[in-house]
């Protein structure tokens, strides 16, 4: 139960207790009813097999990108031999090293440069008055339901008049101004600020005290309590980078310009001979998801729970 | 735990008189101006300006390059005479989202309320339900193309019932099918939403329910559903938004096809800027799109109170 909050962590006991008193309940009435117990074996199996039909797909995916070419079509369950080769031949091609650098410096921008200037605009937004702050506020919950779809001919135009098409400008220079262009950067200004607003005024006016300005109380009293809203944040923000197609897809046409989300259209033939480089191809697309899906669970699930936000 | 949308109160900054505001007040007046002039900037050039050109575009007959010539509301009026591929993909956007999304949330809410039995290895059960929706993108839509394809494993596993499934994405009728099937992999993050619900139903009105001789069926109805119903509303705002939405993996799955059986309404839009360079009629398509979605919103939250319950408190 690792993933679960300081908040979640409170319905644990509670969930201790109900079991407790519902124990109490079993051996007062006898214990192990025995519809109870058919009860728990029905759920037993439900849960097996729907969770294996959930977790086949990625199972046959890195399966097939571990078969032979000349066995694909040999209907083996678990390959044998295992083909690491397949992912050798994969990054012999050097277009697969562009796609990575250009992943990892996109969504790498988003994630640090886009999170730090969003810790500044919720700052701006949750400690400060000045004028028009709530009609700006309103304004950036709007555009968190603005469609991309909306949007998206124009700065095409845009970018294409100022030469960033087929660059990765368009990618990297909107994080500076808080803006994820593409998915949703008010979202995580929107979270940080109101994390912020559940933390006591008392603090920041001790640091005034102690003669810090701002600047120093942000980073020195407000930024090292925000910890978990911020990892939310860039969990966030590094799903929605990573993962992205539509934006790339649009912006980007140069081979050695692509993404990997993108570049993986290029394993996407109808010979069914090459299956085995597409889903090594999906493996190393997915991978980076995994990875930090496990080792930042509980901010992935904090973040959906808190706002049902789709990543 | 619940995010109160609060705009305004609760921002003095603890100094200053009612009157004449001192220097240090107007000085972090700037400085509050100062942090979120990133923002305001961003706001201005990549929303905004946006935003309000594509509206003046969808208003021209512009290719892109050339005249921008105004042609009044032709652009609206057309897509409704001129263009059957236009109501079709709003056919094929309507019969998508009517089924996947109710059907994703009764499938999110039982798996859901699985999870919320007490059994062992929860953790590694929810993971498996809630991993495919996190890694949804272009690698899992051509992994379905294989799941569904004609020798594919969900035809295998048709096949052990005896039935002998289609040929998924080849045919006009079972393609849209099986992209509805697709969509009920990436539930997750609905699951994820109505097991946070389920779990903060206070035990005590479970208690007062069985005092009074509720059975469990009673308590589900009575109980676990009135609570729950404003997590069933969000998922359902969400859904039919990221539903009309729909691009990715009619992209790439499909590519529309066949016979155009899975043309959304985005990817209809896609194709008329980006392949036949019509940028004005795309983006009075957009903002059709655009209003179709919010007029569903709005409706939604009227609707929402004559049966979502909020328990008193400000939730979302």
């Amino acid at each position: 139960m690792a993933l679960l909050t300081n908040q979640r962590s409170r319905r644990r006991s509670g969930a201790r207790r109900r079991s407790a008193r519902h124990d109490a309940a079993t051996a007062e009435r006898g214990s192990g009813r025995p519809r109870r117990r058919l009860g728990r074996l029905v759920v037993w199996v439900l849960l097996v097999g729907l969770s294996l039909l959930y977790a086949y797909p990625f199972f046959w995916m890195v399966m097939t990108s571990l078969t032979l070419r000349e066995n694909i079509f040999a209907q083996q369950i678990v390959p044998d031999p295992v083909a690491w080769v397949n992912y050798a031949e994969l990054f012999e091609n050097s277009l697969i090293w562009d796609w990575l650098l250009n992943s990892v410096i996109i969504t790498g921008t988003q994630v640090v440069v886009g999170t730090f200037v969003s810790i500044l605009i919720a700052y701006g937004f949750a400690r400060f008055e000045f004028p028009g702050r709530r009609v700006l506020f309103i304004v950036l919950l709007a555009t968190m339901m603005l469609p991309i779809h909306i949007t998206i001919v124009p700065l095409f135009v845009m970018f294409r008049d100022w030469g960033w098409l087929d660059t990765l400008l368009p990618f990297v220079v909107p994080p500076f101004l808080g803006e994820a262009a593409f998915s949703g950067g008010a979202f995580g200004i929107f979270l940080l600020r109101q994390f912020m607003m559940t933390l006591p005024r008392e603090l920041d006016e001790a640091a005034k005290l102690d003669g810090a300005g701002s600047w120093r109380t942000l980073w020195l009293i407000l930024v090292p309590l925000c910890k978990p809203a911020i990892a939310t944040v860039a969990v966030f923000a590094f799903l929605g980078t990573w993962n992205d197609f539509f934006a790339p897809f649009i912006l980007l046409t140069s081979p050695e310009k692509l993404t990997m989300a993108v570049g993986m259209q290029f394993y996407k033939t109808d010979e069914a001979s090459e299956v085995h480089l597409l889903m090594g191809m999906g493996v190393l697309n997915i991978l980076p998801i995994v990875l930090v899906f496990f080792v930042a669970q509980k901010y992935f699930v904090r973040g959906i729970a808190l706002t049902g936000l789709k990543g | 735990m619940a995010l109160a949308v609060d705009t305004g109160s609760g921002s003095g900054t603890g100094t200053g008189g009612p009157r004449r505001a001192p220097v240090k007040t107007r000085l972090r007046r700037w400085t509050g101006l100062l942090y979120i002039s990133p923002w305001i900037a961003g706001l201005l050039i990549f929303t905004a300006y946006p935003f309000a050109y594509s509206f003046y575009l969808s208003f021209t007959d512009w290719k892109g390059i050339g005249a921008k010539n105004f042609v009044g509301v032709d652009n609206y009026t057309s897509m409704f005479t001129d263009d059957p591929l236009f109501m079709k993909s709003v056919w094929n956007t309507a019969y998508y989202t009517i089924i996947s999304v109710p059907g994703g949330m009764i499938l999110a809410f039982f798996l859901a309320l699985l999870l919320n039995q007490r059994v062992r290895f929860m953790p590694i059960f929810r993971v498996a339900f809630y991993l495919p929706s996190v890694t949804i993108g272009v690698a899992t839509a051509v992994l379905w193309i294989h799941i569904l394809g004609p020798d594919g494993a969900f035809n295998d596993l048709l096949g052990l019932f005896g039935i002998r499934g289609p040929n998924w994405f080849a045919s006009e009728t079972w393609a849209m099918p099986g992209l509805i099937l697709m969509s009920f992999w990436g539930i997750g993050q609905n699951m994820i939403i109505y097991l946070a619900a389920l779990q903060s139903v206070p035990q005590d009105l479970y208690d007062a329910a069985e005092i009074d001789g509720a059975n469990s069926v009673q308590r589900t109805r009575h109980v676990t559903f009135p609570m729950i119903t404003p997590a069933i509303f969000l998922t359902l705002i969400l859904g039919i938004i990221n539903s009309f939405q729909t691009f990715t993996v009619a992209l790439i799955v499909t590519n529309g096809g066949p016979n155009d059986a899975t043309t959304f309404v985005l990817l209809h839009i896609y194709n008329n800027a980006f392949r036949y360079f019509q940028l004005g009629y795309a983006s009075a398509m957009a903002w059709v799109l655009f209003l179709l979605m919010l007029v569903f919103t709005l409706i939604q939250f009227g609707l929402a109170r004559r049966w979502v319950f909020y328990q008193g408190e400000v939730t979302r």
